[in-house]
């Protein structure tokens, strides 16, 4: 417990810029009058509708069903009337369908008392149904153990974003019957869970509960063992990547992915939402996110509805001071920027920042100085100023030479990047290239290919 | 509103450095070095100030019309033309600045491509170009008038007295402040007087005595050239701008020890004196080396890009310096030593660059 992990390599120390929101509870929005739920799976693929304009649902209800296996299911967040199915913009640029439900109706959860149902005597079959059908995890996650390493991320390194931080706070309770869920579906032989050396708070709200636990003697004594580490907050610490990098013996080959290596890493909003979909029985219909940023007039942490518009939400926060020049889905490193404020909470999101110009610190592309700042921060040790460099001249090949595939895209050198060039843009643009490059070659290498 | 919000890829912040900042930022710093130098040498120097400036934003100007893309904003004219400046001495006619920024620029820098493509230091090379040009006005300086209180007369740098002292009288067997004062190198009032009060003061208690004369060094009453000459005024503007993170202090911190430790063992031996005899405090003070070690070494563009290539690059710098000094016919040695490892730089950038993880090999 006492010894601090640290990012081997480059990464960066922000301004935290969480003073706004950190002491503040998680509230819980106003429902929306509409919620627009974009039928669309996480990875971008379809989902098939399972009402039409006029049906009446219910909250919780399943409203659209991917295909394939173990697809994501989707559910309705509020009761009411489907008014409409068409396409919207999501925050990543596309367009998907969305079904837009007007308010209206009977409440079967809201405003009741919560029921907690056993669920130590299900079996990992059950589970694993409960967790697919409660729409919380989809197809890419698997629920088949055993793991060698499960890493809980209660890493929260990017700017403004509380809200991994208030669950933490609020709901570290939960958080330990979700780690426990998790292990009986994933039966990991080591359980990590990862906090910031300087969220001494956290850890000690999470070291009560893991107290209380035992006290209570849930887990009959014979439960695995959750050990609490902590990792320096330096940005991207908190990335999957890295935190495999840190806390996982193997070498990581980018061949193999992490679950057929034996480790897997859960964020803390996922662990809250397997809690509540196995304990509440309740289908993923909210998400808990941070509202902040300079144009915000009453930045919150608020407990809302998948679906509610980003409009809905400024007026919920008192409006805005100013304009802003950014909206932004996420994080400020991570997160992407959206034009139409019509654009609904996803299941994704972590927060809403409203950013302001004297945020953002916008600048024109210049010519690359040299200066080396990017190779300095870079935390796979790579040379963001030659990649960009083959990638704007064509040369693919050299790019991949010099380790492309390597890059997280976690952004640190072009925040640092004091001549503004695009660097993560390139990176994305070269792997792209990079792909079809290595497509047609491994065509090539085949016989009669 | 909408029609306001900018969309642009990941990430959505940035630092509050920009390059235009950087550049900006040093050139504010060294303002007051160049101020002193006016003080000094009187409005002759203003007007050299002036000429490399205005030449030299003048060439950026006319390349950006031509490009129809303006590079001026980024203050790299600006910055090349007054370290252009500081580096000449105050008697040159203006025709020696006037030149310099225009091989500074043209030849140096936009041949290359402009910003960030030239390797070699645009500002060294336009003091190069002239210095080995026009030997004779470029090696004239002034006395400072407030020192005797009399009008300007010529004289020569410390460094440059001691040289010919050495050379071509082949004087011996004593300190470099030693040889200045029995070849009579005059002291301003001040001096004396700074150096009872800081060695009543400060210093004897301490059991060390500052010998007379390094007070004028480290104010700057001494001849040299616009901007070299007050160790003061240098050395502040280098705090601020490395706590600011804007130059590096790898570069400088290593340039300073190997340059410092050679001095100290080997510097006094050309005078007939022990090992471990030389006078570190002297070499440091004269000769611009200030000057080239902090804002001609550090300059992004043409320093290694990783922070083993810049300490390794100021060895080199520190080491060549100290060769010129000490066995060279330049008394400066510092301006030749840093375009000298200029050219070494991108092959300390090709085998010092960083190793990506997972992988063995440097790429």
């Amino acid at each position: 417990m006492n010894r601090i992990f640290r990012l081997p390599k480059g990464g960066l120390y922000l301004h935290s810029q969480k003073e706004f929101v950190k002491n503040l509870p998680i509230r819980n929005a106003v429902l929306p009058p509409i919620a627009v739920v974009p039928m669309v799976q996480p990875d971008g693929n379809e989902v098939t509708c399972l009402v039409h304009v006029g049906d009446s649902v219910q909250e919780g209800v399943l409203i659209g069903k991917g295909k394939g296996k173990h697809s994501l299911h989707i559910h309705s967040p509020i009761p009411g009337t489907v008014r409409d199915i068409r396409n919207i913009p999501l925050p990543s640029g596309m367009e998907a369908p969305a079904v837009f439900i007007e308010l209206g109706g009977e409440f079967d959860r809201l405003g009741k008392k919560e029921v907690v149902y056993p669920w130590r005597s299900l079996s990992h079959r059950e589970l694993k149904t409960l967790l697919i059908e409660k729409g919380i995890v989809d197809g890419n996650f698997p629920l088949d153990g055993p793991l060698e390493l499960l890493i809980i991320n209660g890493m929260e390194v990017e700017p403004y974003l509380c809200s991994t931080y208030r669950i933490l706070m609020e709901r570290s309770d939960a958080i330990l019957e979700g780690v426990r869920i998790l292990q009986k579906l994933l039966d990991p032989a080591r359980t990590l869970v990862v906090l910031e050396d300087k969220a001494e708070e956290v850890q000690a709200s999470l070291g009560a509960s893991l107290g209380n636990e035992q006290m209570e003697g849930k887990e009959g004594g014979s439960g695995k063992q959750i050990e609490l580490v902590l990792l320096e907050g330096k940005y991207p610490a908190g990335d999957t990547e890295q935190l495999v990098n840190i806390f996982f013996h193997q070498k990581v080959t980018p061949k193999k992915s992490f679950g057929e290596m034996g480790v897997m890493v859960v964020d803390i909003a996922t662990t809250f939402a397997v809690y509540e979909g196995v304990a509440l029985r309740k289908p993923l219909m909210e998400r808990i996110i941070t509202v902040s940023g300079k144009a915000i007039k009453r930045p919150a942490n608020l407990k809302v509805r998948i679906g509610t518009p980003i409009m809905d939400i400024i007026e919920e926060c008192g409006g805005l001071t100013q304009a802003p020049v950014k909206v932004v889905c996420g994080g400020p490193f991570r997160g992407l920027g959206i034009f139409d404020l019509r654009t609904p909470v996803t299941r994704e999101m972590s927060g809403i920042l409203f950013l302001t110009k004297a945020e953002i610190h916008p600048g024109v592309r210049t010519s690359c100085i040299n200066c080396g700042k990017c190779i300095e921060v870079c935390p796979e040790g790579l040379h963001p100023a030659r990649l960009f460099k083959w990638i704007d001249h064509g040369f693919y090949k050299e790019a991949l030479e010099d380790s492309l595939l390597g890059c997280t895209e976690c952004g640190c050198c072009a925040f640092v990047c004091p001549s503004r060039i695009p660097l993560v843009q390139g990176f994305q643009v070269g792997k792209i290239h990079a792909a079809k490059l290595l497509n047609t070659k491994s065509i090539k290498d085949q016989p009669n290919g | 509103m909408d029609e306001t919000l900018i969309i642009t890829g990941t990430p959505q912040i940035f630092n509050r450095t920009t390059t235009a900042r950087m550049i900006w930022t040093v050139c504010l710093w060294l303002v007051p070095s160049a101020l002193w130098g006016v003080y000094l040498y009187g409005i002759g120097a203003l007007k050299i100030l002036l000429a490399s400036i205005l030449t030299s934003i003048g060439i950026e100007g006319g390349i950006g019309l031509l490009r129809k893309e303006s590079t001026l904003q980024d203050g790299s004219a600006c910055l090349t033309g007054l370290l252009i400046g500081m580096l000449l001495p105050p008697t040159v006619p203006l025709f020696i600045p006037i030149l310099a920024a225009i091989f500074a620029q043209l030849v140096v820098k936009w041949s290359f491509g402009g910003l960030g493509k030239n390797w070699m230091n645009p500002a060294l090379a336009g003091w190069a170009f002239v210095w080995l040009s026009f030997p004779d006005q470029v090696r004239t300086w002034l006395f400072p008038t407030m020192v005797r209180g009399v009008d300007a007369i010529t004289s020569s740098t410390p460094l440059t007295l001691l040289k010919n002292k050495l050379f071509l009288e082949g004087v011996k067997g004593g300190s470099p402040m030693e040889v200045l004062a029995s070849a009579g190198f005059p002291r301003s009032l001040m001096d004396g007087s700074w150096t009872d009060w800081l060695n009543g003061k400060i210093l004897e208690p301490l059991g060390i005595l500052l010998p007379p004369g390094y007070m004028d060094l480290f104010f700057g009453f001494i001849p040299g050239a616009i901007g070299e000459t007050s160790a003061l005024l240098l050395l502040i503007g280098t705090i601020a701008l490395i706590g600011k993170g804007i130059l590096p202090w790898e570069v400088p911190l290593s340039v300073f020890s190997v340059f410092g430790i050679l001095v100290f063992l080997f510097g006094g031996l050309p005078y007939g004196l022990e090992l471990g005899t030389g006078d570190v405090l002297f070499h440091f003070f004269t000769g611009g080396f200030l000057l080239g070690a902090f804002y001609m070494a550090t300059d992004l563009v043409t320093s290694p890009l990783t922070r083993w290539g810049g300490i390794l690059y100021g060895v080199g710098i520190g080491g060549i310096t100290f060769l010129i000094r000490m066995f060279g016919g330049s008394g400066e040695g510092i301006g030749f030593a840093i375009l000298f490892v200029n050219v070494f730089v991108p092959i300390l950038n090709k085998f010092l660059a960083p190793r990506p993880k997972g992988r063995d090999k440097r790429v």
